[in-house]
């Protein structure tokens, strides 16, 4: 009986052309759901909260050390892993016999369309894939004429910022900025005060935190962007911090942000 | 043959002489109470005695074998120690500790043997405290406690027995116990030193005695002459009529 | 009077063992319980043994009841030597590795009572204390090569937080060897450790050498403590609480306290991993956050109890 209803299952889901999928990152999820394929989710990671209905999908566990019995549990036929991120997960689940697909850091916007594309190529989705990616590109502002804007991010308390080697660092040129700490080939690390300064920031991005602790900061008021009040506070978090297709949104709402007076 | 022989005997604290050129021997059925003010040495010496500390020069004889050549196994066979006061931060039975008492004739990975077993309830039976083998240790009096540890020190079997202020905060009844037990076992043949406090207690059964003088000169003889308190009020530095010297 | 209760020992670690096998989501499929819950279960009753062992030898041979390789700095200086090693490239299973965990701990132990040596009497607080700041020091460079080594300071970031999260095999044998080898090696000179828990002097007088077997004891509690922290990253308390808790169950006898103190403490951080996986599921409490909950406690209950115990 029990095989013969799992039988059923399988038919049922060959039929539809579905997938049992487990995504370990907030960004995947939402590309999932981008694509289409949300239903084919049996897990995802704990802090995948993108679109609402991804709540009510069975936890995973957090992206660094997911619980690999859960997933193993869930009986994925893929799960989708950051490869900088759950290199040793990956390694469990495959001797498990689970199938990882793991996908390179995004170091820029464009990488983003890759992993797009590689999520839609496993997923058997390449047309919505391209769709997706299509309609993303025509999002984003048209490129800014003139000296971009000298904006430095901080993507948390503590001065955590983003360097050259991050999708954010090219998120905000493509909203017509230019990080201040863009030569630095990094990822994300923890800029001292006094570099900042010495930068003088035109903008400031802050993910958070308030604008008035920013301003109260020690000499931060002769900083260039508390002199012209383009402290940004009004961008989406998360999607501005994960690199999936509401960026796109907020890359669009960035350029509108620091090009207001011109 | 002496069970014990001091020669020369030199170790000094710094600028200090606590003892200078100090000689005396201890044979079978010697019962010595060593007496001084506080800082003399009195403990000091009985740790250079067991090689312990070692001696700047002069020497020490255990039955004949010099302590400087012995390691501390061969040493545990020819003499041992009872220390003043010995915290255990672990409940050992009082058999437990006992038994310890065996480690340099017994290998140190194998269980006890028989033999231990009987060298440690005789220790037990001598020292009267067979019925508290198997409380521990943490939960005896001061004296029974003090008497535990002697029989740890009898079942090692030593001819040397050394004592440091085995009476020190006892009460007057099993001070009395204590002095009667070590001279019972001298009787029987051991040779006994034990550091103490006051030579009333001193008097309940010493047979010679070593007291403290001036820069490190110490004078050893009976116990009937020594413990004399015009003697010993030069030890002190009380008059000799105070009645703490009696 | 005291019973023996030593039975009770393999009991709980027969106990914690099924518990940790039988515990997780995934029901009881074989392939999950052999390929993914026992080599986890097994490093946890390694990772523990080596610790439990080690607390029982560093307070046997100290006669200090407070003394474990977290609170004395052993497991900082291994911690320490194992991150320089993961930053050299070394491989954990090299026996390069081993030694290098080993110097580690090794020179961080002996740092730490030298320290408490230099307060004049070596009491159990200075030993406390000599620990903490030859910890601090260790930890701060374990921090420093986090910060600099941006690229793997993730797998870094893990292993110095403690945990069981993914054993390797060949660690795993590696570390189980080594912990072996240690016990054996302590429970061939029990005698002696029981000596040294009445004191150096003491020790002495009873015919033990105290350096010699001072040395002993710290080359054998180090080994055990490099195979747990090469395994499992570094977990405190265990070599604290296990011993405490194994006297009451079956004396302070060296004889059984070693062996006693290896199975309960496998049996300690084998319940405290499977707790932390189960606990707050899908979401994983590292085995050494559950012992830090526990231990930290419990430390301070034998702070207390010593105080008053010889004031």
């Amino acid at each position: 009986m029990k095989y013969l209803a799992a039988l059923c299952l399988l038919f049922s889901a060959a039929a539809a052309n579905a997938a049992r999928v487990v995504s370990l990152m907030p960004s995947y999820t939402e590309i999932i759901f981008a694509l289409g394929a949300g239903k084919d989710l049996v897990g995802v990671s704990n802090f995948c909260d993108y679109p609402p209905e991804a709540a009510k999908i069975q936890k995973t566990g957090d992206y660094l050390r997911p619980n690999v019995e859960k997933i193993y549990s869930l009986k994925p036929d893929l799960v989708f892993a950051g490869d900088w991120a759950s290199g040793t997960t990956a390694g469990q689940l495959s001797r498990l016999g689970v199938k990882v697909a793991l996908l390179p850091e995004e170091k820029s916007v464009a990488d983003i369309y890759r992993t797009i594309r590689l999520i839609a190529a496993r997923l058997d989705r390449r047309e919505e894939g391209e769709k997706l990616v299509k309609k993303l590109k025509a999002s984003l502002p048209p490129p800014p004429e003139g000296k971009p804007v000298r904006v430095y991010i901080e993507a948390d308390s503590g001065g955590w910022t983003a360097g050259g080697d991050s999708f954010l660092s090219d998120a905000v040129a493509k909203a017509g900025g230019a990080n201040v700490f863009g030569k630095e080939k990094r990822g994300y690390f923890q800029a001292d005060w006094e570099d900042v300064l010495l930068m003088d920031p035109q903008a400031v991005i802050l993910l958070s935190g308030t604008k008035k602790d920013f301003v109260s900061r020690p000499m931060a008021k002769d900083m260039a962007a508390v002199r012209s009040g383009l402290i940004i506070t009004g961008l989406d978090r998360d999607a501005f911090s994960r690199p999936g297709p509401r960026l796109f949104g907020e890359i669009k709402k960035l350029s509108g942000l620091l090009h207001a007076e011109k | 043959m002496p069970v014990l022989r001091a020669s020369g005997l030199s170790f000094s604290y710094g600028e200090r002489p606590l003892f200078s050129e100090l000689s005396f021997e201890l044979r079978p059925g010697d019962f010595m109470c060593v007496l001084g003010p506080n800082g003399s040495g009195k403990s000091t010496l009985l740790k250079l005695l067991t090689g312990y500390i070692r001696a700047a020069s002069g020497s020490v004889r255990l039955g004949g074998e010099e302590v400087s050549a012995l390691g501390p196994g061969r040493l545990a066979r020819l003499a041992a120690y009872v220390a003043s006061e010995s915290s255990v931060p672990y409940d050992f039975s009082v058999m437990e500790t006992v038994l310890l008492g065996r480690t340099a004739r017994t290998g140190l990975w194998r269980g006890y043997s028989e033999g231990d077993g009987r060298a440690a309830a005789l220790a037990l039976r001598e020292t009267g405290i067979a019925a508290l083998a198997a409380r521990s240790i943490n939960t005896l009096s001061s004296g029974e406690r003090q008497l535990a540890f002697i029989a740890q020190a009898l079942a090692q079997e030593t001819r040397l027995l050394l004592l440091d202020e085995p009476t020190s905060h006892l009460d007057l009844r099993f001070k009395a116990e204590i002095m009667a037990l070590l001279s019972r076992l001298a009787a029987r043949g051991l040779a006994v030193a034990a550091v103490l406090h006051e030579p009333g207690v001193a008097r309940l059964g010493c047979t010679r005695a070593l007291t403290a003088g001036a820069g490190g000169k110490w004078t050893f003889g009976p116990a009937a002459e020594l413990l004399r308190p015009e003697r010993l009020a030069g030890v002190y530095g009380v008059p000799p009529d105070s009645p703490l010297l009696a | 009077m005291r019973k023996n209760r030593f039975w009770f020992i393999p009991a709980a670690l027969a106990a914690a063992f099924l518990f940790s096998l039988a515990a997780g989501p995934a029901g009881f499929s074989p392939e999950i319980i052999w390929g993914l819950r026992l080599p986890r279960t097994l490093a946890a009753l390694v990772v523990g043994a080596g610790l439990g062992l080690a607390g029982a030898l560093f307070q046997g041979v100290l006669k200090n009841p407070l003394a474990d390789p977290y609170i004395m700095g052993t497991s900082a200086g291994a911690t320490a030597a194992a991150v320089l090693c993961f930053l050299a490239g070394v491989p954990r299973t090299s026996p390069l590795f081993f030694l290098a965990v080993f110097t580690g701990a090794f020179g961080a132990t002996f740092l730490a009572y030298w320290l408490a040596r230099l307060t004049g009497r070596l009491s159990d607080a200075a030993l406390v204390l000599a620990g903490v700041a030859v910890s601090a020091f260790l930890t701060a460079l374990v921090m420093l090569s986090l910060s600099v080594a941006r690229e793997r300071a993730l797998s870094l970031f893990y292993f110095v937080l403690g945990g069981l999260y993914a054993p390797r095999s060949g660690v795993l044998a590696a570390s189980a060897l080594l912990a072996a080898l240690s016990g054996a090696a302590a429970l061939a000179r029990w005698r002696a450790l029981d000596a040294m828990a009445l004191g150096e002097e003491s020790a002495y007088h009873l015919g033990i050498d105290p350096r010699r077997e001072r040395l002993f004891f710290f080359v054998l509690g180090c080994a055990s403590t490099s195979a747990a922290v090469a395994l499992g990253g570094t977990i405190g308390f265990v070599g604290l609480m296990t011993p405490h808790i194994v006297r009451l169950l079956s004396g302070p006898s060296s004889r059984t306290l070693v062996p006693a103190s290896a199975l309960g403490g496998a049996a300690l951080l084998c319940a405290a991993d499977a707790a932390g996986r189960t606990l707050f599921s899908p979401s994983e409490v590292p085995a050494g956050v559950v012992m830090a909950l526990a231990g930290a406690p419990f430390f301070m209950w034998l702070l207390w109890k010593s105080s008053r115990g010889r004031a």
